[in-house]
């Protein structure tokens, strides 16, 4: 028997280049280190593809699905804008209908999440993000959700809760593996699909938002500066306090426990060397909240109105997911974090509530005497003591797996390592690793079902961390604060330096009793308020230290006690948009007095003039804050010289507002004086340099309007250009209570006034659709770049949302 | 007739190997049903390229039209180009690799269609030597 050779070679040809052209095209390639062209016919073509996925998520028809989980049937109802409106017949169908549908919407952003908390995303990603995954692995966040999940595990009640989420999350799962539902197009991209939703990856979303919020600390900077500068500059220029700042808790009604109390240890501090080569990674300006409440004595109406906007990164999909849940024993809207149940921040029919961070400091470093060279074994109080290894591996797509060993001292894991021989290992002790009181993870679908604050109050207390100052008002008249959260008790001045680790006694062991935590009820000023500014005054009997911030706090509380006529939700809005600076009012006068007008050119009276000219706010359109921000950047980098000699040493610079009272009184201080060169400088001759180096630096660009330079961008969870939105031309500054700075900026603006029927306004840059390639994506954040307001109704009547809905989702069991 | 079964045939095996294969399917569904129908030469690379290039067109456009052309917008953002690149990277794709699969599928069968032949050839020349024989012995 004879084969045609001719043709059998021409169909091997041809197979190859089937094979090799498909592979290519539904895996992707690499073209160089920067850029791997996805798979295109595995995502373009019409199938299964990302067209699969038009419509999806908002198709606008009803539809009833049938599920493993729920007790009953859920209806779920979508409004114009796509924000769900769940009614079910018992709280457990609730949480299975908050899972289900945030899985449908968000999937992906939860897998992310979980994967970015954990550092698992080289495992989907590849080798780009394994530098991020490393670092996300010294914060142990995977370690602390263990901790935590162990102790969620105490209370079945709300273990029971926790699952009910789950399985909601998972049917949603099931129903993209049984080919009812199409896999988010970002898994498309990367090319994976989702794992079973558990325990451990909701605890991780929660881990992941205490890393954004309570991970900043000073400890290596200022070490540096001690060691480094002397104690004489440490003192002078790093003071805790800003005595123009007026406490969260002004009228604090805290329970003092004078049985608690902590002394410091003999020979605590690290005074050795300069600690080199420790990357800080420290939460960035601009991140940061405002909240505050009117009693209704302050209110136009006579009604209690609250306000809040949480500053956060800024990212498409959004943090946030808006949400109604009705149940018999619940009427709530408001936001949450996929991944995490209940509404955070929100409002039911007697009661709203909100938060910001607490920013006290809750993470200490630790040096480490090793006393064998593989880093096993170190010194503590006098014996050798071994440390817990644990082999770890991250899986990187398409490369070997990353190994390492985590190794956990008494103090917590090893954090910071360094190839720098003089500069010791540091294991860090942080809130994030300690076992929570309670099962945290419910704690707002607990307080979402209270109608007064003493239950509010209540079921908020076990807050673990990041601390939150917690406010409410209800629709009686009452307004408060509270500082939820475990906060450690400390020496005066703990944790302000990196300590030595050879002594248990150098760790904080006690907690400051949860009901001896800075809290205010109803206080004679007629409003609460917050914006990360210092918890409680110098009275407060427990010592505090962290990351405060200085001027929204002192804005707010401005506005709020000077407003001639009485309050409403119109002022709340002016106010959450308000983009005046308290910094730059400060600042920029001293600045301007300073300089040498008859040296000036031309285009340097102009700039000068629109800068004396500027009313300190930050508007998109004005050119005063950008002169005025790179004015105060160049003249810090000059008058920080000390602070900025080796890259590798890093030192924290001084406050904004220390530096302001050392120009207001002491125009001559050493610190003025640059140290490179030979002569001796002083202030006015610093600013007029600056202003130079300003006028250079602007000459390099062509647009100088605020919102050009501020650059507000909304960046995708991935960074895809097609996915995010740049240039975005807001007012605002990071210390205006309009909080925008470059990826920053507040991430959902809620304004609560209550009565009767409570009428609440609001809106986030984002849209409820995680998915790109929906019109709800990203449709609401022309409305929050423009400042206005959603109209949100809590309407308890199912009827009303039948005949009012863009489709209807019903959730049945087939539990039979 | 053969070309038009041809074309019916890729895009009924298209939308039942859907069910279970990826997208890559267009090549098997090419291949079988350019073997099947025995369409040769260069049809049997240009029907089965412009079936599937022509029905993925078509499928996308009105999943397109569907969301307002919204959503080629969104994917060609993606790649930050023109919306038309949305639809015109699947169809290239879909007609050069259904092209070179119905191409592979001819060929293929040519390859052993020729061993048919020699087969009937031999059957042929068997034949022929009988008709001879029967010839010799004066039967015919």
């Amino acid at each position: 028997m004879k084969i045609n050779y001719k043709s059998g070679i021409g169909s091997m040809i041809c197979i190859a280049i089937v094979s090799v052209l498909g592979f290519l095209l539904h895996d992707g390639f690499k073209v160089n280190d920067e850029l791997r062209i996805p798979g295109l016919m595995r995502l373009l073509n019409p199938n299964d593809g990302m067209w699969k996925n038009a419509g999806y998520t908002d198709d606008l028809e009803n539809e009833t699905v049938q599920l493993q989980g729920p007790i009953g049937d859920i209806r779920i109802y979508y409004d114009d804008r796509l924000v769900p409106h769940i009614f079910a017949d018992n709280d457990m169908d609730a949480l299975f209908a908050q899972g289900y549908i945030e899985a449908k919407h968000r999937l992906w952003q939860m897998d992310f999440m979980s994967r970015l908390a954990s550092g698992r995303l080289s495992e989907v990603l590849g080798e780009k993000t394994l530098q991020r995954d490393i670092m996300m692995r010294k914060y142990a966040l995977d370690y602390g959700a263990e901790i935590a999940i162990k102790k969620w595990k105490e209370f079945p009640n709300q273990i029971k809760k926790i699952s009910n989420y789950n399985n909601g999350v998972n049917a949603f799962i099931n129903q993209i593996e049984n080919g009812n539902a199409p896999l988010p197009v970002e898994f498309k991209l990367a090319n994976y699909t989702p794992q079973e939703w558990k325990e451990i990856d909701g605890a991780l979303i929660s881990k992941y938002m205490a890393f954004t919020l309570c991970r900043s600390h000073n400890d290596i900077g200022l070490t540096n500066v001690k060691n480094l500068l002397g104690e004489e500059i440490y003192k002078e220029l790093y003071p805790e306090r800003n005595p123009k700042q007026v406490p969260v808790a002004a009228e604090d009604v805290s329970e003092y426990f004078p049985q608690l109390s902590r002394s410091k240890p003999i020979d605590v501090d690290y005074t050795e060397k300069a600690l080199k080569g420790l990357s800080t990674n420290n939460a960035f300006r601009g991140i940061g909240s405002n909240n505050w409440a009117i009693s209704s004595n302050k209110s136009k109406t006579g009604n209690p109105i609250l306000a809040n906007d949480p500053h956060l990164q800024l990212s498409l999909p959004s943090i946030w997911y808006e949400l109604h849940i009705v149940t018999p024993t619940i009427n709530a809207h408001g936001v949450s974090i996929p991944g995490v149940p209940g509404v955070i921040i929100g409002f039911n029919e007697e009661i709203a509530w909100g938060s910001t961070n607490v920013g006290q400091d809750v993470l200490d470093l630790y040096t480490i005497d090793w006393v064998n060279e593989e880093k096993t074994k170190y010194e503590l109080d006098g014996q050798i003591k071994e440390v817990k290894v644990i082999p770890k591996t991250i899986k990187v797509k398409r490369q070997a797996d990353y190994n390492y060993n985590m190794k956990i001292t008494d103090f917590g894991p090893i954090m910071y390592e360094t190839d720098d021989p003089e500069t010791p290992d540091l294991a860090v002790q942080w809130i994030v690793h300690q076992s929570p009181d309670y099962s945290e993870a419910n704690i707002f679908f607990e307080a979402m079902q209270c109608k007064d604050y003493d239950c509010f109050s209540a079921a908020t207390k076990q807050f673990h961390s990041p601390a939150q100052n917690l406010i409410f008002a209800d629709r009686d008249g009452d307004i408060g604060i509270r500082i939820s959260g475990n906060l450690p008790i400390k020496y005066e001045g703990e944790g302000r330096l990196v300590k030595k680790g050879n002594s248990l006694k150098n760790k904080w062991i006690n907690f400051i009793p949860r009901d001896g935590n800075p809290q205010t009820l109803n206080p004679a000023r007629g409003f609460v308020s917050s914006a990360n500014q210092t918890s409680a005054s110098a009275d407060y009997p427990y010592y505090y230290n962290g990351r405060f911030e200085h001027y929204r706090g002192r804005r707010i509380n401005d506005l709020l006690s000077n407003s001639i006529s009485k309050l409403d939700k119109e002022n709340m809005f002016d106010f959450q948009l308000d983009a005046y600076s308290i910094r730059a009012s400060e600042l920029l006068p001293l600045l301007t007095k300073e300089v040498e007008k008859k040296y000036l050119s031309d285009e340097g009276k102009t700039i000068l003039n629109e800068l004396m000219t500027w009313d300190y706010n930050y508007d998109s359109e004005s050119k005063g804050p950008s002169y005025f921000e790179s004015w105060i950047d160049h003249f810090k980098v000059l008058v920080w010289d000390e602070m900025n000699v080796d890259p590798e040493i890093p030192m924290n610079e001084p406050k904004d507002w220390v530096l302001t009272l050392l120009m207001q009184n002491d125009r001559t201080h050493p610190i003025f004086d640059i140290k490179k060169t030979e002569t001796i400088e002083n202030l006015p001759e610093l600013v007029n340099m600056a202003f130079i180096n300003m006028m250079n630096e602007m000459k390099d660009k062509n647009d100088h309007t605020w919102g050009s330079i501020n650059g507000v961008q909304i960046n995708h969870l991935i960074n895809i250009p097609g996915f995010s939105k740049q240039e975005l031309k807001v007012n605002g500054c990071a210390d205006a209570l309009n909080a925008t700075r470059g990826g920053f900026g507040p991430s959902w603006r809620m304004v609560v006034e209550l009565g009767e029927k409570p009428k609440a306004y609001g809106v986030y840059p984002g849209g409820q659709s995680g998915n790109p390639l929906s019109p709800y994506y990203d449709n609401m954040i022309e409305d929050w770049a423009n400042g206005n307001y959603n109209e949100i109704e809590l309407i308890k009547d199912e009827s009303h949302f039948k005949n009012n809905n863009l489709f209807t989702e019903t959730l049945t069991s087939t539990n039979e | 007739m053969n070309k038009l079964l041809a074309v019916a045939l890729i895009i009924a095996l298209h939308l039942i190997f859907n069910q279970f294969l990826p997208w890559w399917n267009i090549a098997l569904a090419s291949a079988i049903a350019v073997m099947i129908t025995r369409i040769r030469k260069s049809l049997s690379f240009l029907i089965p390229a412009i079936t599937v290039a022509a029905l993925w067109g078509i499928w996308m456009f009105i999943l397109d039209q569907k969301t307002g052309f919204y959503i080629s917008q969104r994917i060609a953002k993606l790649f930050e180009a023109q919306g038309i690149l949305s639809f015109a990277i699947p169809v290239a794709g879909a007609f050069i690799i259904s092209g070179f699969s119905g191409l592979a599928g001819n060929l293929l069968l040519n390859t052993f269609k020729k061993t048919v032949v020699i087969e009937n050839q031999m059957n042929l020349d068997d034949y022929k030597e009988s008709q001879e024989d029967l010839k010799e012995k004066g039967i015919l």
